[in-house]
Formats: C-alpha cells, sequence, structure tokens
C-alpha cells in the first residue's frame, strides 16, 4: 500500500500499469488496493483524453491521482514509517 | 422473467392502433375493472401533439410512447403511470404546456411528466471526471417519487431496444450511461429487475459485441472478460475497458499474459474492495434501508437485510447454514433412532397438546417408563 501511495505522490496521473512496473508487484495486487484507495477517497481516476487513445488507435486508459484529501494522509503515512529509521523530526515530510 | 417484447416498432406493419390495444390488453390483465378511459384520452391528445414526428428509424413517433407505456403496464404500474407514459415526451417535444396537462389529466399525471421532463435535462457526463455516484445522486434527487424513476427506466429500455438506428459514437454513450447509471439505479426498484437484466444487456451488446463472439479475442483478453461476472455488475464495464487499454499498450504476448493471470488472481479481492460499503457506492441508499432496519428490528434484522441484498454472501452463508443443518441430521439421526423418537414426540406435543398430554399421562399410569410416549403403529 505504502509503495503504491509512494508512487502516486511521485508521479503525475500515472497509469495502473506505470503502477505496476514502479512498484514491481503484480496487477492482482494493484488494482484491487487502487480500487480501495479510491474508495476511501484518497485516489481519483479519470479516462485519458480522447485524442490521446483515438490517434494510436486503441482503447482508452485510465489513469490515477491523489485527491488533495489523498495526498495529505499519504505523506502523513509515509512520514510515520519512515521516521524511526531517519531523524525524527517533520523536516522529513515531503514538500 | 423477461419482459415481454412490445411488437417490435421497426417493422412498418405495426400500426400505433394495435400497439394501443395490446397496451390496453396489458392493462387490463394487471388491473382488471380499471376505468381505460383516461388511457384512451392520453394517447389521443399524445398521437396528435406528436402527428408528424419521426423516430430516428423512421417510425411514427407516437409508437415510443405507446411502447414505454406498455412496458410500464407490463410491470404492474396505475393506470395514471400509464397515462403519464403515454405523455411523458409532449412537454418536452412538443408546445403542450405542463399547465394544460394538469387540467386535462390531473394533478398526479403532470407530476409524473414533470419529473421525466426534468430528468430529460440533467446532464448526465458518463466516462468523465465527474463521480458516477454523484450523477446517480442527481438522478434520484428529481425522481424522488419512484414511479418516476420507472417511466424514465422505461424509456431508457425502449431507446436501447432501438439503439442500432443512432450514430455508433451516441450509442457508446448511451450504452455506458445506462450501465452506469440508470441500471443500478433500476436495482432498487425490486419491480424494476427485469429491466435492469435487459438494460444491461442491450448495453453490454453495444460496448463490447465481441463478448458474444469470443473468435477474434486472445486468451487473456477471454479470460478477464469472463472473470469480470465476478465484480459488482455496475463496476464490469470500467474494469473491461481498463484492462483492455493496458492490454493493448503490452508489446509481448508473455507481459499480457502475466498481467491477466496476476489480475485473475487478484480478481476476488477487487470484488471485495468494491463490494465494501465505502467503495460500493451502488450499495449506498441501501445501507441506509439497513440503518433504518436496525433501528426497527434491531441487529438480526439489519443482518438479514444486508445478506438479501448482498446475493453473493447470502448465498455463501445461506450454502454454509443448509450444510450445518445437514451435517447436524446426520450426527443425530444416523447413530441411533432416540434423536428421532424424540423428535417426533415433540412435534406430537406441538401440534396436539391435550392428547398427547392425556396419552403420555396413560403411559405414566401404566408405570411404563421403558416405552416411549409415542404409540407405535
Amino acid at each position: 500500500m505504502l509503495a503504491v501511495l509512494e508512487v502516486l505522490l511521485e508521479m503525475d496521473r500515472p497509469y495502473g500499469l506505470e503502477v505496476i512496473d514502479r512498484t514491481g508487484r503484480p496487477s492482482g495486487t494493484i488494482y484491487p488496493m487502487l480500487a480501495r484507495l479510491e474508495g476511501v477517497g484518497w485516489v481519483e481516476s479519470a479516462w485519458e483524453d480522447p485524442s490521446a487513445h483515438e490517434k494510436a488507435g486503441r482503447p482508452r486508459r485510465r489513469f490515477y491521482r491523489l485527491t488533495p484529501h489523498g495526498a495529505d494522509r499519504a505523506r502523513a503515512a509515509l512520514a510515520r514509517v519512515h521516521r524511526p529509521r531517519t531523524q525524527p523530526s517533520v523536516g522529513l515530510r515531503f514538500a | 422473467m423477461r419482459l415481454r417484447r412490445t411488437r417490435a416498432p421497426a417493422l412498418p406493419a405495426v400500426k400505433p392502433q394495435q400497439l394501443m390495444s395490446i397496451l390496453l390488453g396489458r392493462v387490463r390483465a394487471t388491473h382488471p375493472g380499471v376505468d381505460i378511459r383516461a388511457i384512451e384520452r392520453a394517447y389521443t391528445v399524445a398521437a396528435r401533439l406528436h402527428a408528424g414526428q419521426r423516430r430516428k428509424n423512421g417510425d411514427p413517433y407516437i409508437i415510443h410512447p405507446i411502447t414505454v407505456a406498455t412496458i410500464v403496464a407490463e410491470i404492474g404500474m396505475s393506470a395514471e403511470t400509464v397515462c403519464a407514459a403515454l405523455l411523458h415526451a409532449t412537454v418536452e417535444d412538443t408546445d403542450y404546456s405542463l399547465a394544460c396537462l394538469r387540467e386535462e389529466f390531473g394533478d398526479v399525471v403532470a407530476h409524473l411528466v414533470e419529473g421525466v421532463t426534468k430528468l430529460d435535462k440533467i446532464k448526465i457526463k458518463s466516462g468523465t471526471d465527474v463521480p458516477i455516484v454523484t450523477q446517480r445522486e442527481k438522478v434520484l434527487a428529481i425522481a424522488s417519487d419512484p414511479r418516476i424513476l420507472v417511466l424514465k427506466l422505461a424509456d431508457r429500455l425502449h431507446n436501447m431496444r432501438t439503439i442500432r438506428f443512432l450514430p455508433a459514437a451516441t450509442q457508446a454513450l448511451k450504452a455506458r450511461e445506462t450501465l452506469e447509471v440508470f441500471a443500478p439505479l433500476a436495482q432498487q426498484l425490486s419491480i424494476a429487475t427485469t429491466i435492469k437484466r435487459e438494460l444491461e444487456d442491450l448495453a453490454t451488446n453495444v460496448l463490447y459485441p465481441e463478448l458474444g463472439d469470443q473468435r477474434h479475442r486472445t486468451a487473456p483478453e477471454r479470460a478477464l472478460a469472463a472473470s469480470v461476472l465476478l465484480l459488482p455488475s455496475a463496476h464490469r464495464a470500467r474494469w473491461v475497458e481498463e484492462w483492455a487499454g493496458e492490454l493493448s499498450v503490452l508489446s509481448t504476448r508473455r507481459a499480457r499474459a502475466r498481467f491477466a493471470l496476476h489480475m485473475l488472481r487478484g480478481i476476488p479481492r477487487l470484488a471485495l474492495a468494491l463490494r465494501q460499503p465505502v467503495t460500493c457506492d451502488a450499495h449506498r441508499p441501501v445501507s441506509t434501508i439497513v440503518e433504518k432496519l436496525a433501528g426497527v428490528l434491531g441487529v438480526i434484522g439489519a443482518f438479514l437485510m444486508a445478506l438479501i441484498r448482498w446475493e453473493l454472501a447470502a448465498w455463501t452463508v445461506a450454502a454454509m447454514v443448509l450444510g450445518g443443518l445437514v451435517l447436524l441430521g446426520a450426527v443425530l439421526f444416523a447413530r441411533s433412532d432416540a434423536p428421532a423418537n424424540r423428535l417426533r414426540a415433540l412435534v406430537r406435543t406441538w401440534r396436539d397438546p391435550v392428547s398427547t398430554a392425556r396419552s403420555s399421562r396413560d403411559l405414566h399410569d401404566r408405570s411404563d417408563p421403558s416405552e416411549p410416549e409415542a404409540p407405535r403403529e
């Protein structure tokens, strides 16, 4: 879950496949996780712009991004996990 | 049971009068003794107002309201709702005013037509950033009267039956709307379950014609298309489309196979994630019903209700309970006759307490405790 949050914080609107590649986790793990995050309102998803996929002649893809609330919660969660390993300070919070 | 299809409006031979007699037959069948004069009057007014208008397939427009009214009559709605179905497009598509309609047909019919007209005006943006649940709520806010929702669903059903006459892009848009917004709403009305099933079938045929013809699909696509059946119906279209998009950018067959294989393993988890109350927006109104029931019947009532509405869990629990009963029966009755005799005595006592008490007293008087209470036959 944390790896997924990390990827969503780092990347700009990744597709499911990109989250899978970056985290190295299988699709069967990533999609249920994204669905759950979407369900609790941390993540939102939308279809890509029609011009992109129509030009390429393929089905449209769906991208994901953190909601403002989700981004806050994700940063807090990651900070909590990383804190014991490094200095326990607020400086750890992502910009 | 599927709804009986009203005669295909595409056939030029079918006359509005013939469809009307079918409609009146259905109304008489579901509401014997009902006064059909209002329905006939509604037909006359609608036919006059829509005169000269045509459907995309070239049919006289009036065929549409009659078919919608027939769908509504088939699920047993009242004569007023049938009238509203016949008049549902008059205020929007002709110069007939709501005030005139109210004067001629009364407040109830006017209220229903007004609701359908308002529903037609809201823009449903399927496949956009606007969450599906918000769009469903928008519809529900207007269709506070379930009869309005039934009318809208029947209208959509006939439009979906004749969708092949629309441009391909419009077909896809309407089909997606139907799957994401209207079919889940139909599920909430228990009388509209047949409508829901047909809406889903028609919309799926438009969006995924290849689902019917599996020959041209690769193995991963076939496997994923089959496995989405485990997901709640409102979510299936989205995931099939999303995975088709991802599979299309994977370059090697091996990568596609791996994606599909891992996904197959994850589908039960995805189904669970989507069915959880917080995630499954389709069930949100149900959870409020469950809460209300919990107040009335207590925890057990709410639990039962939740199980009934959530078929998968209900079947699982029912199977477990049934299996448990079979096991219990086997353990109790297979080893000796004593439990069976005891059960028989209990049933007798329950059915006829007086004579059983007498017979057991007689037995007791005979002071023969080794003999069972029930007399041998």
